[in-house]
């Protein structure tokens, strides 16, 4: 299968939930925001209310993995998503303490770890949201994407950052 | 072209992980693994879940054999490896049998210290074997002597088997390495308040008994008990190495460069034997942890093939689950650092040292900062968030450059998840 990962567009989102109720629903069968693999962060800074998607970028070099002492989290390899296997997770939250962005949760009903699993390939989250703020692209084209954006990017955090 | 032969010391994850990776790199090569342990690879981090009954004794392996045959690396289990001839490059083991190496890969790991005689009843716990031996021993009450993360678990978990359990800690404070004066007070809360007594700032003396352990006497008390364990740290294996001319570092672990190859070209170390350098100081140190000696294992892999990989250099992590209460930190301590200011990564000063603290809804926390530079955080009950800290933390990042970047809107859209990072350094 192709290599297909999320990307995120805080500028669109509204902050509905939706991805979060379709999330939990399909992976729990409860609409129930504190089980969702994706979250929707609201912030109020600098005046102006902001909406933002966070959920686990399925990294190349995945810290997750490194630090989980059962080697629970592994790499699919039909969908490229990276995996918690719940029988193995001891629920300690190395992984959930250790990930950069926020993306490894905690299942506080079965006692263990969970993350987004990029729904076997067939993501709901996206088919979900009204205003397109998540898509599910093909890694090159989400690269190419990326990249230019992060360049851009890059220039006016040095600018502000390092001045 | 003839396949490499690669052996490789030791079957923990620093082991497995060199294997894994070799494989995963090459079909051109041989793999050897000789082992103490009789086992495919186990964790000793659920050790303690597994003495407190909460998973079964198979729950703690993440490897089967199957899983050796299928990566087809040769294990030579309940063997032991007595010399290595790095000019002849040969390894002797036990048995008088030799084999031949292209590459050697040392991952003998660390093992637990113990003071006085090992009498019965007296633990430690650093295999399964312990693990097992403690399960079986169905003791009544015991005295831990050491209340690091080891100790603090076990007490834990033997407090879960109805043992009355005491804690003797040399050092003011439970915790020492992982959290500061304060949380540590509010960690030995939750144990008292569960029954476990903790007594701080009390060396042990002597140990009580004639055959059977019987009691242990403290510089302040005498405490009874049947069930001893030893929990004050662990110190890396190197004795193989040492014997084989391979250079040993100041700390006690075996000096490797970033290759994670030893004074010996051609014979690389990685785990908890090895002494690698601190992320944030640069400076060698031993960090015994999972995910560096992972790390190291798969580095050593790479560099074993001919490849350039570096090794970035160790972190430290501290998580126990302290009756239902999360408590976790990274790097260092305010109490640590000061201990270790000749450190030329900080000047020689720690004038600048600066702390933020904050106690809310439950949680708690506490950064301590140096210059512009976070150095170490301390958690209880924040688990979310927390990883963005020590991703920042280990990118040095500067926390002048990171304020800057929370009151620049934009800026902030580009990199959402630092939206996270803003409220542990809002000012009160």
């Amino acid at each position: 299968m192709e290599e297909k990962a999320l990307v995120l567009h805080p500028e669109r989102c509204t902050g509905c939930h939706a991805c979060e109720m379709i999330c939990s629903l399909v992976h729990d069968s409860e609409c129930n925001l504190s089980l969702s693999r994706i979250g929707i962060m609201k912030t109020n800074g600098g005046g102006t209310n902001e909406n933002i998607p966070v959920v686990c970028q399925q990294c190349h070099d995945p810290i997750c993995a490194d630090v989980c002492v059962m080697g629970a989290i592994s790499r699919d390899e039909e969908t490229r998503a990276l995996v918690v296997n719940e029988d193995l997770c001891v629920g300690c939250k190395t992984c959930v303490i250790a990930c950069p962005l926020g993306g490894v949760l905690y299942h506080y009903i079965k006692g263990c770890a969970m993350k987004c699993d990029l729904c076997s390939g067939d993501s709901e989250c996206v088919k979900s949201c009204l205003y397109d703020a998540i898509e599910f692209l093909a890694m090159d084209e989400w690269g190419r994407k990326t990249r230019l954006k992060g360049a851009q990017n890059l220039g006016r955090i040095f600018e502000v950052v390092y001045k | 072209m003839s396949a490499m032969k690669v052996v490789i010391i030791g079957n923990g994850i620093a082991g497995f992980s060199a294997a894994s990776t070799l494989r995963r790199l090459t079909e051109q090569c041989d793999i050897t693994m000789v082992a103490r342990e009789t086992t495919p690879l186990y964790s000793a981090c659920v050790l303690p879940d597994y003495i407190a009954g909460k998973i079964p004794r198979e729950h703690a392996f993440v490897k089967t054999e199957k899983d050796y045959k299928h990566l087809r690396i040769n294990t030579l289990f309940g063997c032991e490896v007595t010399a290595i001839d790095p000019d002849a490059r040969r390894v002797t083991l036990d048995n008088k049998k030799q084999l031949s190496f292209e590459r050697l890969i040392l991952a003998t790991g660390s093992g637990a210290m113990v003071f006085g005689e090992r009498k019965k009843g007296v633990f430690t716990l650093k295999t399964l074997q312990d693990a097992d031996a403690i399960i079986q021993h169905k003791g009544k009450k015991a005295v831990m002597i050491g209340a690091g993360a080891i100790g603090i678990e076990i007490s834990i978990a033997l407090h879960a088997q109805g043992y009355g359990v005491t804690i003797v800690e040399m050092m003011d404070q439970i915790l020492p390495l992982g959290l500061d004066q304060r949380g540590a007070d509010k960690v030995r809360g939750m144990l008292e308040e569960k029954g476990i007594k903790v007594f701080n700032g009390e060396r042990a003396i002597q140990v009580l008994g004639g055959e059977q352990v019987e009691g242990v006497v403290t510089d302040k008390r005498e405490l009874e008990c049947d069930t001893l364990i030893w929990a004050i740290g662990m110190r890396p294996q190197v004795e193989l190495a040492k014997q084989a001319g391979i250079s040993i570092g100041e700390k006690g672990g075996i000096r490797v460069n970033s290759h994670m190859e030893t004074s010996i070209s051609g014979i690389y170390a990685c785990g908890d034997c090895v002494e690698s350098n601190d992320i944030l100081t640069g400076e060698p140190y031993l960090n015994l942890f999972w995910h560096n000696a992972n790390r190291q294992g798969a580095v050593a892999a790479h560099n074993c093939l001919g490849g350039t990989k570096d090794y970035p250099g160790s972190q430290n992590i501290l998580n126990v689950d302290v009756f239902g209460n999360h408590v976790a930190g990274f790097g260092f301590t305010e109490e640590t650092l000061c201990r270790f200011r000749d450190i030329p990564a900080l000047r020689g000063s720690l004038a600048d040292l600066s702390i933020i603290e904050r106690e809310q809804n439950g949680g708690y926390y506490r950064l301590v900062v140096v210059g512009d530079r976070c150095m170490g955080g301390q958690f209880i009950n924040i688990t979310r968030d927390v990883g963005l800290l020590w991703s920042t933390m280990v990118q040095g990042r500067s926390i002048t450059g990171l304020l800057r970047m929370f009151d620049n809107e934009e800026l902030m859209c580009r990199r959402p998840w630092l939206h996270r990072v803003r409220p542990f350094f809002k000012t009160n």
